[in-house]
């Protein structure tokens, strides 16, 4: 099936003759009009226009204009990015005007030859989720429709897991690309802090959001990730094919495994994955990292008081159309000083510090993503709050690269590992995610509601 | 401080029915409390880097 070929695989057709970029768009908005009824990852399709982008791509590849990597190959992107003409509206009741521009990172993906073809469901702009009192209703996982996708690129990870796309553009403030990678069973890469333009995204806390790929493979994510870095840092795909031999992988199993909310079947995937890296030829050695709680916690308040600045002035103006979800969830920075914020800089500031120094004793950290998968929708009902708990929201704050990659199945739903490495050090991210994905199957899985269809 | 916080809420979000805001109070007083208790552990960290 066309729509499922990966990219490279796809470039290297589209260039040698055998397919064009108009008929892979055109298999991709057909399965998206096949499955998307029961995904609900897309907020938007915009299918005219994808198929006049996918006629220039070829006309551009017939005149032996080569883009790159990405040439003629269809994206989605999360609706908290802005398409030029769209609204970006960030899955809220909320009234958005369209988009004067695309996104700088939107442009990136278009000057690499990419052909957009539409917008995809997030939480409420960017926050907690799922909140079934809102006009669309949340993406659901494929692998069970009635568990939550995480967030809130849960729009990303629907579509890449159900098979309506290879590769998306997600954002990152707490973990947003990269629980929903692990809860779905894909690849999400949270990039080094400033390697990704903002311009064009919408707000939630700006020093910790971040723009990134969530993808069906790590050689799918680095490709994305450099198609829209700025000039001058190492790409994410050089590290692809490298092997694993000789490097060192700090395995922080405390940080997540002597928590009461991880999962058995999370802490055997983990160990599992950590002797699959040393069958490959890593050293795994243990390492203790700094508080966790404490991490969280700084990153937290620096994100609910940050959210609530973005937010105050179209709360006070537009609060009826607020979700009540998001809305719970931004009033929580409510009560927050600038002392307090103060405290959680420095306090950031500090565990980021011991972080690194156990960083720099390693080539890279693997712990979890998820401390567990993905829980029902059902749990959500009735306003609930439910913690999910992750080790993700720390990097934020930080800046370090960490990649979402699948390590196996606990009880049928998928799980994820997660790879943190110094910043600028994606290539490394993605050499060891992409030993790891060769040599176990768990990418290569396919949830039941795909059918017995490739991925 | 919860008579603050109910008072902050109320005049961000005079719209909410009373037990939304009941939540929204509790969720920002969860907030206040972790402030806090991030403050208490930052001292006593800067108490020990300083002996």
């Amino acid at each position: 099936m066309l729509a499922d070929l990966p990219i490279p695989e796809a470039a290297a057709r589209l260039r040698r003759g055998e397919l064009t970029s108009v008929a892979l768009t055109g298999a991709v908005l057909d399965r998206i009009a096949a499955r998307d009824g029961g995904l609900h990852a897309f907020a938007e399709v915009t299918g005219e226009a994808a198929l006049a982008g996918a006629a220039a791509a070829d006309a551009a590849l017939g005149q032996g204009r080569d883009l790159g990597p990405l040439h003629g190959i269809p994206f989605g992107i999360k609706q908290m990015i802005d398409i030029a003409g769209r609204p970006t509206r960030a899955g809220s009741r909320v009234p958005a005007p369209a988009a004067a521009a695309d996104a700088v990172a939107v442009q990136r993906l278009r000057a690499g030859g990419a052909v957009i073809v539409g917008a995809l469901a997030t939480y409420e702009f960017a926050t907690v989720g799922p909140d079934e009192g809102l006009p669309q209703p949340p993406a659901c996982n494929p692998w069970d429709r009635a568990r939550i996708t995480g967030g809130s690129s849960s729009g990303s990870a629907a579509a890449v897991a159900g098979g309506l796309l290879r590769s998306t553009l997600g954002t990152d403030t707490g973990g947003s690309v990269r629980s929903p990678a692990a809860y779905c069973g894909v690849v999400g890469l949270k990039p080094t802090k400033g390697r990704v333009p903002l311009a064009g995204v919408l707000p939630l806390a700006p020093s910790l959001d971040h723009v990134g790929p969530v993808s069906a493979t790590v050689e799918e994510a680095a490709l994305t990730l450099d198609a829209v870095s700025d000039p001058g840092w190492r790409p994410a795909a050089a590290g692809i094919g490298q092997g694993v031999d000789g490097l060192r992988i700090g395995y922080a199993r405390d940080w997540f495994a002597r928590d009461p909310a991880a999962s058995p079947g999370v802490i055997r995937a983990l160990d599992d994955a950590a002797s699959a890296l040393s069958m490959l030829g890593a050293r795994i050695v243990p390492v203790e990292l700094p508080d966790y709680a404490m991490f969280e916690t700084a990153a937290a308040l620096i994100l609910d008081a940050e959210a609530l600045a973005a937010h105050r002035d179209r709360i006070a103006a537009e609060g009826p159309r607020y979700g009540g979800v998001c809305l719970r969830s931004l009033l929580r920075g409510i009560g927050l000083s600038e002392a307090d914020i103060a405290a959680a800089w420095e306090a950031a500031r500090l565990l980021g510090a011991r972080f690194d120094a156990v960083l720099a004793g390693a080539d890279a950290i693997l712990t979890a993503t998820t401390l567990a998968p993905a829980p029902p929708v059902a749990a959500f009902r009735g306003g609930k709050a439910v913690w999910t708990a992750m080790r993700t929201l720390p990097f934020n704050a930080t800046g370090h690269p960490a990649l979402s990659i699948p390590a196996g199945f606990d009880g049928g739903l998928p799980v994820g590992l997660q790879l943190v490495a110094p910043r600028g050090g994606e290539d490394m991210l993605c050499r060891i995610g992409h030993a790891f994905e060769r040599a176990t199957d768990h990418s290569v899985q396919r949830p039941p509601s795909r059918g017995g269809e490739p991925r | 401080m919860s008579g603050d916080l109910r008072a902050l809420v109320a005049a961000l979000a005079p719209h909410l029915p009373p037990a939304e805001r009941d939540r929204a109070v509790a969720a920002a007083r969860e907030g206040v409390e972790a402030a806090r208790r991030l403050r208490d552990w930052l001292a006593a960290q800067q108490d020990r880097d300083a002996r």
